[in-house]
């Protein structure tokens, strides 16, 4: 798999990936990591990881016509996505985008375009799993 | 063709995916399944047929990969 991942999502994973990529005319580099929040649903109960299930095979390339739109729409040099999948624990990276351009207006842009799209288009769901053990569905985004 | 189940729906028909034989189009698919699996109605979900999302009906083959999907919240 090319953007989903069972591994944890760690800094030495983002500097080889971001070293391998850059061409030294990067003028901009703009990294997002979405992580997992130890939210608490009331006084005592609170979301002890979250369980991210996937249909692979349509998110990979769902992924990819987003990499491919958003290349096209902007004037970027390399767009790098991860999305973990399976147990995520609170403070852990569940969502990493690098955006690298030359200059940083067309770089938020993009990584902006590229973090809603894959929330609202790319098949992945959320079940938190609670500190009492019971857990929750999380249903946001409609395709 | 083969029809598979995600989040919440997996849990409803306890099943990840199944082998259906002998079904037409979408419709004739989701009668059966609102029969075997009465409960999935009452969800909202999407169907992604060969993981393009499906809007309306559409004509199916032995060979099409059906996949029943719950709203999405990745990210």
């Amino acid at each position: 798999m090319r953007y989903l991942t069972y591994k944890k999502i760690s800094d030495k994973l983002i500097k080889e990936t971001v070293k391998k990529n850059n061409d030294k005319n990067t003028g901009s580099l703009i990294i997002f990591k979405g992580l997992v929040r130890k939210d608490f649903i009331d006084k005592k109960v609170f979301v002890k990881e979250i369980f991210y299930e996937s249909y692979k095979k349509m998110a990979e390339k769902k992924i990819e016509e987003i990499v491919e739109d958003a290349m096209k729409k902007f004037d970027v040099k390399e767009i790098i996505v991860k999305h973990r999948i399976g147990r995520v624990k609170p403070g852990e990276v569940a969502f990493l985008v690098i955006v690298l351009s030359s200059h940083r207006k067309e770089g938020f842009l993009a990584i902006q375009f590229v973090i809603d799209e894959i929330k609202s288009k790319v098949p992945i769901w959320k079940k938190e799993i609670l500190s009492n053990n019971k857990y929750r569905w999380k249903e946001e985004k409609y395709v | 063709m083969k029809v598979l189940f995600f989040g919440k729906l997996k849990e409803i028909t306890k099943k990840s995916e199944m082998e259906i034989k002998g079904i037409k189009d979408l419709s004739e698919l989701k009668s059966f399944l609102y029969k075997k699996f009465p409960e999935i109605e009452r969800e909202i979900f999407f169907i992604a047929v060969n993981q393009k999302i499906c809007d309306g009906d559409t004509d199916l083959k032995e060979e099409d990969e059906i996949a029943f999907l719950p709203p999405i919240s990745g990210g």
